[in-house]
């Protein structure tokens, strides 16, 4: 069998940068086929402390808010999972920033999050690595031949996302599947979803999966493909 | 593999390439790439206690440190930028120290290295730079490169918020220097003042202009209040005021700070009709509860003054969550003489050096950057 999941999608009213309502991202995605979504929106200091601010609790409701939504309205016609693209310290994404750093995490669950939300965004990077170990979660430096990026050591990492489909940035992909080859990681590849032109990427497993704990499985086991859009 | 551990303030990004392009501009060619650059506060060497360290950087409690590069200096083979500030990086160093159990015995300069193979060349200039996080780092020579991985760091809290922004008109907002330029021209025309140096009229924008005609003219207390008349009846009257631009980013700075609830006065010296006949002709008085300005009689006009004027018509006692916005050393010196907060735009007549020699709390390169402080 064949199942479509999407491992790397952003929803509204979690970033400035990502467009699409949660009712938008359920159409768009029952449209084009898939069986499974992870919700991965960005969390790190900026989007804590800036982008929602206020008290701890309130920010991780709001957090949770696009996921949770996504789930409700998929109302089982689609799988959602949770997962996350994290930046720790100050290596989020902005214009400001030449050595940005994101990292997809899957396998983290959304109880999970709401109890170590703000200990991973103070986390260095062998910090995270060993905590995520014990958890059973994997880590993919997401895009990272993107521009105004920096690799992080693939000691601290789990495998590479080999294949991005976010058509505003330059992602050079071809770098990410030969450093990943070079040093053996994981790979995953995703549509980097903002705007509704971007889908159409994400992995091919030959299984069906329940939860995030099975969706790192499958990673794990390497047994998929990498989908691209044509 | 020979792995030392120090622990170090990071600057936030804006601040890091700010650091940066400001190396790049003093003459270095070979800058340390911006997200590497750090300001060392404890060196530990090689150690096996770095599970300590860690818990220790987590630890500390304590607000965002905003610091001004001051000067450079030669450590070995390193090339750094002094950085100084008001004893808060000392206090976070002796925060990490008692947490770690640590006693360093190295007297501490803050500095940031920027460079490890050229010199400078030049001067830097001297910008503020925010200090965000306390970080614990591992640093290691691969393949003759050194790297640094964070290990563990700690977010320093952003400071409190602003219930309540005043600004400045002339120089913060508007750009009215053409206006108000050749309204002086006109006046000591009439006047009967002529050859001087033109760029001499740039030190008439902010200060009163009485004072300044008797300051930089070197006119009697008459004369003064003549032209005072005189370049009255130009920019009031014949269009002067108009000869203005508002600033790229202010409204849409002043429609953010608004919708956050933040309640906006302006405080300027200049005769509070026509501030508001300008702030009107530029579509900005929407923003504003009130407009603080100089009475005819300029006498009167002095800045903190006016500052008080505006928190009294809004509603407000002045304190640390009233934040002053101007150009001129004369508001910053009037906001901190009326006992608020103060804030120093770089765009506007007076730059940066003028700020913080007046002792201004923030400076921000644009208007947009303001917004960064809430």
């Amino acid at each position: 069998m064949e199942y479509k999941v999407e491992t790397h999608l952003h929803t509204a009213l979690n970033s400035s940068c990502a467009k699409v309502s949660p009712e938008d991202v359920v159409r768009i995605y029952w449209d084009n086929g898939y069986d499974a979504l992870t919700v991965t929106n960005h969390w790190n200091r900026k989007i804590a402390w800036k982008y929602f601010g206020g008290e701890r609790r309130e920010i991780i409701k709001k957090y949770l808010g696009g996921y949770e939504r996504v789930k409700e309205l998929a109302d089982g016609s689609m799988r959602v999972f949770f997962g996350m693209e994290l930046a720790l310290r100050e290596d989020y994404y902005s214009p400001f920033n030449f050595g940005a750093a994101e990292i997809l995490v899957y396998g983290i669950t959304p109880a999970q999050f709401k109890e170590y939300a703000f200990d991973l965004i103070e986390f260095g990077y062998p910090e995270l690595k060993e905590f995520s170990a014990k958890r059973g979660w994997l880590l993919f430096q997401a895009h990272p031949y993107r521009e105004r990026t920096r690799r992080i050591d693939v000691r601290y990492l789990d495998g590479l996302e080999t294949y991005n489909n976010n058509p505003r940035h330059s992602n050079r992909n071809f770098l990410a599947r030969a450093r990943r080859k070079k040093y053996d990681l994981l790979m995953v590849g995703g549509s980097d979803f903002h705007q509704p032109e971007d889908v159409g990427a994400g992995v091919m497993l030959d299984k069906e999966i329940g939860n995030e704990t099975e969706l790192a499985d499958a990673l794990r086991s390497r047994e998929l493909k990498i989908l691209k859009p044509r | 593999m020979l792995v030392r551990i120090f622990a170090a303030l990071e600057p936030d990004h804006k601040s890091r390439q700010a650091l940066y392009d400001l190396a790049l501009k003093a003459g270095i060619g070979r800058v340390i790439p911006a997200y590497d650059l750090h300001l060392t506060l404890s060196f530990f060497g090689e150690t096996d206690d770095a599970e300590r360290l860690k818990a220790a950087v987590r630890s500390v409690n304590g607000a965002e440190i905003r610091a001004w590069v001051g000067g450079r200096r030669t450590f070995g083979n390193a090339r750094a930028l002094i950085i100084e500030d008001g004893g808060a990086i000392a206090e976070i160093k002796r925060k990490f120290c008692l947490a770690a159990e640590f006693d360093d015995e190295r007297k501490l300069l803050p500095h940031i290295t920027v460079s490890r193979k050229d010199d400078f060349v030049s001067e830097p200039e001297q910008i503020q730079i925010r200090l965000c996080a306390l970080t614990l780092f591992a640093s290691e020579n691969i393949n003759g490169k050194r790297e640094y991985t964070p290990l563990s760091s700690t977010f320093l809290k952003p400071e409190r918020r602003f219930g309540c922004m005043l600004f400045d008109l002339d120089g913060t907002l508007t750009d009215s220097a053409p206006g108000i330029k050749r309204s002086l021209k006109y006046a000591l025309d009439k006047l009967g003042i002529y050859g001087y140096d033109p760029e001499i009229l740039n030190k008439f924008l902010g200060p009163p202009l009485v004072w300044s005609f008797k300051t930089y003219m070197g006119l009697d207390d008459d004369t003064a209040v003549r032209g005072l008349a005189e370049y009255r009846r130009n920019y009031n009257e014949m269009g002067g005021k108009y000869v203005a631009e508002v600033y790229p980013g202010v409204e849409k700075l002043l429609a953010a700070l608004k919708e956050k609830g933040i309640r906006l006065g302006v405080a300027t010296v200049k005769p509070e009709k026509t501030a508001c006949e300008v702030l009107e002709h530029f579509g900005l008085i929407k923003y504003f509860e009130c407009v603080s300005g100089g009475q005819p009689d300029e006498r009167k006009a002095d800045k903190k003054s006016v500052i008080e004027q505006a928190l009294k018509r809004i509603g407000k006692a002045a304190g640390e969550d009233v934040l002053m916005i101007g150009d001129r050393v004369y508001d910053i010196e009037g906001g901190i003489s009326a006992g608020v907060k103060t804030l120093g735009v770089g765009y506007g007549f007076g730059g940066y050096a003028e700020l913080r020699e007046a002792g201004a709390d923030y400076t921000a390169a644009s208007a947009t950057d303001i917004l960064d402080l809430i």
